[in-house]
């Protein structure tokens, strides 16, 4: 069991001085052979990480669409 | 009552520094408890079956290990049995489903430290990640209790009249002190 984080986007998170908001791929998040996850991951002092979500690669277009609708 | 997210916020503060393992080969069991997990713990790592449970364990020692009762091949009593022959101290909290009471008093007898049980309510699992913080902080006070240090009369002595002149503890003095005398930076206690 080797879960990697790959790190894709990185944002300043709204309203902190060094806060982020980090985007990537988590892979084998449940262990071995499991499927890679989207990792979204709120850091409120750019240094450790205060809450994260992992998004499956199946729902992430329903994520986006209602993303989008909120965003409208 | 609704539980507070100060409580939350102080809870994570404790469990992010310790690390876990889940060993769950139920994925949906599997999936919540890793996602809710990595919000509270260091590090989590998980797995599907009891013989690769046991390999993670060996090679990264987890702090607190959820195993679930029933697996195919190595099951959850057999895993924690392994572990407990690795580390007697282990924090081993079983998943269970079951109602066998002959599986859950084997447990005990193992000497698990917790149960939770299947399907997984999230606030029980709040709950449980308190009684786990206790446990550790109640081990690191006896750990605090039977610590013993040797230092020098002189700096002994310093350290005394320091607690005396300054009115603070004699713990904070000797804490100082050794922070100089082990940088070689030892100077009059009164800096």
């Amino acid at each position: 069991m080797s879960h990697e984080i790959k790190i894709k986007r990185q944002i300043n998170l709204h309203g902190t001085r060094k806060g982020t908001i980090s985007i990537g791929e988590l892979s084998e998040p449940y262990g071995a052979n499991s499927e890679s996850v989207v990792t979204i991951a709120v850091s409120l002092s750019g240094k450790e990480v205060d809450w994260k979500v992992h998004i499956p690669y199946q729902n992430l277009d329903e994520v986006i669409s209602a993303l989008n609708e909120i965003k409208k | 009552m609704k539980r507070k997210n100060v409580d939350l916020v102080r809870l994570s503060e404790e469990t992010k520094k310790l690390t876990a393992l889940i060993v769950e080969d139920e994925k949906e069991a599997n999936r919540l408890l890793t996602d809710t997990f990595t919000n509270f713990f260091a590090e989590v790592y998980s797995t599907f079956n009891g013989k690769d449970g046991l390999e993670i364990y060996s090679k990264y020692k987890p702090d607190v290990v959820f195993i679930d009762i029933i697996m195919e091949s190595m099951d959850g009593i057999n895993l924690s049995r392994n572990i407990r022959e690795l580390n007697r101290n282990q924090i081993i909290v079983i998943i269970s489903a079951s109602n066998d009471i002959t599986k859950i008093s084997e447990t005990i007898e193992i000497g698990v430290n917790s149960f939770i049980q299947k399907p997984i309510d999230t606030d029980k699992v709040v709950d449980l990640l308190s009684a786990i913080v206790e446990i550790v902080n109640r081990r690191k006070k006896v750990e605090t209790r039977t610590f013993s240090i040797s230092l020098p009369v002189d700096v002994y002595d310093r350290v005394e009249i320091g607690a005396r002149a300054e009115s603070i503890s004699k713990n904070a003095i000797v804490i100082r002190a050794l922070r100089q005398f082990y940088k070689g930076e030892l100077s009059p206690i009164n800096e």
